[in-house]
């Protein structure tokens, strides 16, 4: 990461009081993880990540993500596309739509997935006549991950292509491409970082999800069982494994979250968030 | 494409340079911009754009390259239409990626993520190159551009000069067959400016492209013509060399001013930013303070012209302009803004060409003078009737004009067949075979349905109303009638019919040229004005919404009450080198939301009425096909001497007696409304000319 | 002297300040999470931590506790056995403390940093099995068969447990095809449809019904009546309350305790 080369002396630019709020703020983020963190058991912690249980969760956590991201980046980048690059009625308001789990508590993102892909659901219900149904199944899992992280994906690319602007894409066209072949050797490759950061933020959140996932989903170890939805099981009869557990998905985040800054792909994100909706 | 089918794109040769560009033609109409121009660029050619910020270089490029759509406009390369809308019609469109016109911009505008090498494949590719084709092609144009030691780079990694260079040769590359540049050279640093503009050159050498820039180096590197655009109007156009050695525009002669004429310094500061579009300075006299007759004409021409061309075309019957030449209004000057097409076939239907028979040629395929084929004649075919169809075996007696019966398809002339006339007979003898369609004109041969009688731009006189006639056409479109504003300016001014003061006089001039610009072929809405800026002005805000042009006359000098000089301040006043008539002004005003040329003329009649020949009635004429389009003009003795001031181009006024020689009426004074309304002739003595003895011959212009 | 005191020194205002907000970041946390045995108005407050299921039942208990005892507050806090004894063992402030099963008493009344009275069973509770209206489930082995969609909860939580020891007394395997992190998970699902049948608890079955009697079908189970769930309840003996935590105790076990339990589907201990 870089640094400034300036470090300017506190008190000459930021209050004092407001320097300490920032130390209180900080301490807010850092000590309950701290904490938990010294209340780890290091030595035991293999063995307590290493459980079946554990690893059931671990492992589904893991692919489930994937497999999330996957359908994010499929289904988001031409969203992003189509709102960077294209006005039409309502444009607003689909931004502001999709931009609507980001804020929903995960309970009501949940509902609204177990409301829609339910047995009695519009969509669930042929599905379940046709034996596909995706109640209790590893799917509910993949399209609850996908229902909260899609808007990382499509904000941080949206973003990207509004900071790289149309030229490109207009050169492409002046030369005589396709708008096809424009879109995979133009504009996808410059978005590239701020796809693959907005997929990252995409992975961690969807490694992180909790609420959506045990209400539309279940719990069911190796099934439906998350990581998450473990450690919650876990902190009534083995606070240890827990607490073991949550170590591995600081750990996650953490490293999530700085590759995510060191490939520049959060530029995207916070241009588009920083942004109004194009008016 | 064949895998390894060698692609050299649709231009290429052997150094890179891609040759053979289409000819150009942009007209555009751009209200909101206040956009009025039509440009041609000829194939091969590079065209330099010039003009201040705001005056619609851009936006002219950016409408060819399809990537701004202006209320009208039409493109045309080559053959093809690629742009033709709010002409009336169905409109037509094609999208950039189509267009085959490349854009090379002032940033380069590469793709980062790919080689540089790759950037310049794209093209190819996009165009269905094979990759190893598309390779050696965009090795070949970066050899052209002196960049093929970057082929591997990442385009992202290249300073501003090389990306610059790549940018060229990924346009280069995609073989457009029109090369549009936006002042390529601007956001890059001066030695590799310089380097560039060399490969520009290079490279440009043969290719069809308008470059906008606002560095003279680059216009005497590039540029084989120019054109300067001021507030959205062509207001110079010419070969480079010609421009360059001798500028009219403001514009043009203060970027050369500000010129140091140091080429290989690089980029020369923008001329400084302008209040508005026209507030150029006023610009320094050439080298005698007056500008050449022949000069100012064009600068006249390049500022209304298109002003005249614009406006949209008006339907006309055919049957209604017939009507109103037998009356007593003559026939209306119109100029035809689209092709007539022909309704019907001309001829309608097949007939002869000669007196003689209608035959089928294979009757007489063996005949011979020895064994002469005997056929037995029909009836004659008489005209303006529809004949039975001739049978096989016989001929029919036809007469030139008349339809050739079914079944016939050649004529033999009277004279030679046996009896060589129309001598009551039972049967004809025929000593020659005839080849099908002998002496037979076509159904169509003339005109097929559809095609064109009149093309666009001819001046509807008789020949082409009667072709309209025979064709069929019943409403052609034309060019609409210019609407002139004609402001007489002088406090002393009072309108032709009101009765005078003291110390005031009736306004001869706008009479006379009203009546000028109506005979052109415009319509006249005429003004007088006193010598108050704000009573001009109230004038102007108050012009007719359609007014294309606005012509004064008085207040140019550089006297006190110079009206007009002082409310055009951003117009174009000096001397031209002509007696009458010195004193001129030209620019533009703004009528409303658009801006229309102003033509001010001095304001002695005299003088008025002789620039208005001299410089705005050949415009005008061609634009309304007003006849004759030109003055017709003479060559005869002089029938007495006279004297002539050597620096300027002198117009006598003159009859011709009976003897056909030259009899000048009046002085050279320019005063003389009734010796002008004696004359006939416009008397030309060319500058460089000090006396003329009688017997000497000189030009004249016929003005009756 | 009084004036020394009172006129803070420029060195020392740095760290007055620091520790003036430390302590009001304090204070604001203990606000947050109230605790103390004396009201402001000067009445006493009963700290009672009951497991979930009880909670109807127990709050009108206290209720009728709080009417015959003027100036005393019941203070209730429900939530699942597990989270309550965390929370006692963690030293929140607890009067009361009734569980929904005897395993998770025994970890508190076991740890040695706590004194308790002796647990006393004053309920108990037995597994439910229940069905969404329409589901062709007639008894458990019909539930547990593969192809009907089961919900239980997790074995970790009380009412899983009780699930498993329902399906070894019936002698069926079940297969459950989620199992949930609470009874109400259970439920919810069995009743919106998205799952065939559910193991719960007859309470629950029973509150289940009593706010929509045609939301679930409950299924008889022969074998239910012998997976007896206790529910013990025990006092703090820490507390400076202990003399009304044990008249709150013979509340709930005494006649009107014993009417409302039974009201809401609990057995006698």
């Amino acid at each position: 990461m870089r640094r400034s080369p300036v470090t300017t002396p506190v008190g000459d630019v930021v209050p004092g009081w407001v320097a300490a709020v920032a130390v209180a703020g900080a301490a807010a983020v850092v000590v309950p993880v701290l904490v938990l963190a010294l209340q780890a058991d290091w030595p035991d912690l293999p063995a307590l990540v290493t459980g079946a249980a554990a690893l059931d969760a671990l492992g589904l956590s893991l692919w489930t993500a994937v497999a999330s991201t996957l359908v994010c980046v499929v289904l988001g980048v031409p969203l992003a596309l189509v709102l960077a690059r294209t006005s039409f009625p309502g444009h607003a308001a689909v931004r502001a739509v999709v931009l609507l789990p980001l804020v929903l508590p995960p309970v009501v993102s949940g509902l609204a997935l177990l409301a829609t892909f339910g047995r009695r659901g519009p969509v669930g219900g042929p599905l379940d006549d046709l034996g596909l149904g995706v109640a209790f199944t590893t799917t509910a899992v993949v399209i609850a991950h996908t229902y909260v992280s899609l808007p990382f994906l499509v904000l941080s690319v949206e973003g990207a292509l509004r900071v790289a602007g149309a030229r490109g894409e207009l050169a492409a066209a002046t030369l005589g491409a396709s708008a096809n072949r424009t879109f995979w050797v133009v504009t996808l490759p410059a978005v590239a970082p701020a796809l693959a950061g907005g997929a990252l933020l995409a992975f961690a959140r969807s490694l992180g999800e909790f609420g959506a996932t045990l209400t539309f989903a279940g719990s069911l170890q190796g099934v439906t069982r998350t990581l998450p939805v473990e450690i919650y099981l876990l902190r009534e009869t083995d606070p240890d494994a827990a607490v073991a557990l949550s170590m591995l998905l600081v750990v996650a985040a953490l490293v999530v979250v700085t590759a995510v800054h060191s490939t520049g792909g959060t530029r995207g994100l916070r241009a588009a968030l920083g942004r109004p909706p194009r008016a | 494409m064949p895998e390894d089918a060698p692609y050299a794109g649709r231009m290429a040769t052997q150094d890179g340079a891609a040759t053979g560009g289409a000819r150009l033609e942009v007209t555009l109409t751009d209200p909101p911009r206040g956009l009025d121009v039509s440009i041609e660029v000829r194939p091969g050619r590079t065209l330099a754009l010039l003009g201040p910020n705001g005056a619609g270089k851009s936006t002219v490029l950016r409408t060819v390259a399809g990537l701004h759509a202006p209320g009208r406009a039409r493109v045309v390369v080559g053959d093809t239409v690629l742009s033709d809308v709010g002409n009336g019609g169905r409109a037509s469109w094609s999208p950039p990626r189509k267009r085959a016109v490349g854009l090379l911009d002032q940033q380069p505008d590469l793709f980062g993520h790919l080689t540089v090498r790759g950037n310049v494949m794209f093209g190819p590719r996009a165009a269905g190159a094979s990759r190893r084709a598309a390779r050696t092609f965009a090795d070949h144009l970066l050899d052209a551009v002196g960049a093929r030691d970057l082929a591997r780079r990442r385009a992202r990694a290249l300073s501003g000069g090389q990306a610059q260079r790549v940018a060229l040769a990924r346009a280069l590359a995609a073989s457009p067959r029109v090369l549009l540049l936006d002042e390529p050279l601007a956001a890059v640093d001066a030695p590799s400016a310089r380097e560039l503009r060399e490969v520009l050159r290079r490279v440009l050498d043969g290719v069809t492209a308008v470059v906008v820039t606002h560095d003279v180096a680059d216009v005497r590197a590039l540029a084989d013509d120019v054109v300067v655009l001021e507030g959205g109007r062509v207001v110079e156009h010419g070969p480079a060399d010609e421009l360059l050695a001798a500028p009219r525009s403001a514009f043009l002669k203060d970027l050369l001013e500000h010129d140091d004429g140091a080429d290989d310094l690089g980029p020369a500061p923008h001329p400084a930013p302008r209040s508005a579009p026209h507030s150029a300075p006023r610009s320094a006299p050439s080298q005698d303070g007056r500008r050449p007759v022949a000069r100012h004409a064009e600068a006249v021409e390049a500022l209304v012209a298109p002003a005249l061309a614009g406006g949209a075309p008006q339907a006309v019957r055919v049957a209604e302009l017939l009507a109103r030449a037998a009356g007593e209004a003559a026939l209306p000057a119109r100029v035809l803004a689209r092709d007539a097409r022909a309704a019907v076939a001309l001829p309608g239907f097949d007939n002869s060409q000669m007196d003689g028979y209608a035959v089928r040629a294979a009757d007489l395929a063996g005949a011979t003078p020895d064994a002469p084929v005997a056929l037995p004649v029909a009836a004659p075919v008489p005209a303006g009737t529809s004949p039975p169809p001739l049978r096989a075996g016989t001929a029919a007696p036809v007469m030139t004009g008349a339809p050739l019966p079914d079944g016939a398809d050649a004529v033999v002339r009277v004279e030679d067949a046996d009896p060589p006339s129309f001598s009551p007979t039972d049967v004809v003898r025929f000593t020659a075979p005839v080849p099908s369609g002998t002496y037979v004109r076509r159904a169509g041969s003339d005109v097929a349905p559809g095609g064109v009688v009149v093309p666009a731009g001819t001046p509807l006189g008789p020949p082409q109303l009667g072709a309209l006639v025979a064709a069929g056409v019943p409403e052609v479109a034309v060019a609409p009638v210019p609407h002139v504003l004609l402001v007489s300016t002088g406090s002393e001014l009072v309108p032709a019919s009101e009765p005078l003061g003291a110390a005031q006089v009736h306004d001869a001039n706008g009479a006379t040229l009203a009546a000028a610009l109506a005979q052109a072929g415009a319509r006249v809405t005429p003004r007088v004005v006193p010598d108050a800026p704000d009573a001009l002005r109230a004038v102007l805000a108050d012009a007719p919404p359609d007014v294309a042009l606005v012509v004064t006359t008085g207040g140019v000098s550089a006297g006190a009450y110079e009206v007009v000089r002082q409310t055009f301040e951003e117009a174009w006043f000096g001397h031209v080198a002509v007696q009458p008539g010195g004193p001129q002004g030209l620019g533009t005003v703004s009528l409303g939301p658009r801006r229309v040329p102003l033509v001010a003329f001095p304001g002695n009649p005299v003088s008025a009425y002789v620039s208005f020949e001299l410089f705005l009635r050949p415009v005008l004429a061609r634009a309304t096909g007003a006849v004759p389009a030109r003055r017709p003009t003479g060559r005869a003795r002089l029938a007495e001497p006279l004297d002539s001031p050597p620096a300027l181009h002198q117009v006598r006024r003159g009859v011709l007696d009976d003897a056909g020689r030259v009899r000048l009426v009046g002085g050279p004074g320019s005063h003389l409304v009734s010796h002008l309304a004696a004359a006939g002739l416009l008397v030309h003595v060319p500058p460089g000319v000090a006396r003329l003895e009688r017997g000497d011959d000189v030009d004249y212009w016929e003005i009756r | 002297m009084a004036d020394q005191g009172a006129r803070p020194g420029a060195a020392r205002s740095g760290r007055t300040l620091v520790a003036g907000m430390v302590g009001g970041v304090v204070l604001l946390a203990a606000g947050c999470g109230a605790a103390g045995g004396a009201d402001g108005d000067g009445g006493r407050t009963l700290d009672v931590l009951a497991a979930a299921s009880l909670g109807t039942v127990i709050e009108e208990v206290a209720a009728d506790f709080e009417a015959e005892h003027p100036g005393v507050r019941v203070r209730l806090s429900l939530a699942g056995s597990p989270d309550l004894v965390a929370q006692v063992v963690q030293g929140a402030p607890a009067d009361v403390l009734a569980t929904a099963d005897e395993a998770t008493m025994a970890r508190v009344t076991s740890d040695p940093t706590l004194e308790t009275s002796a647990p006393e069973a004053f309920a108990t509770n037995t597994p439910a099995l229940v069905v969404t209206p329409g589901a062709r489930v007639a008894s458990l082995a019909d539930a547990a068969r593969p192809g009907t969609r089961l919900v239980v909860c997790a074995p970790a939580v009380p009412c899983g447990d009780a699930a498993l020891r329902l399906a070894d007394a019936a002698g069926v395997t079940l297969h459950p095809v989620s199992e949930e992190l609470q009874v109400t998970d259970v439920l919810a699902k069995v009743a919106s449809g998205e799952a065939d049948a559910g193991v719960v608890y007859a309470t629950d079955a029973a509150a289940a019904l009593a706010r929509d009697p045609g939301a679930v079908r409950v299924v008889d189970v022969p074998e239910a009546a012998g997976v007896v769930n206790r529910y013990p309840v025990t006092v703090l003996e820490g507390s400076p309350e202990s003399d009304l935590a044990h008249a709150f105790v013979d509340a709930l076990t005494g006649p009107v305790g014993r009417a409302t339990l039974t009201e809401a589907g609990f057995g006698a201990p």
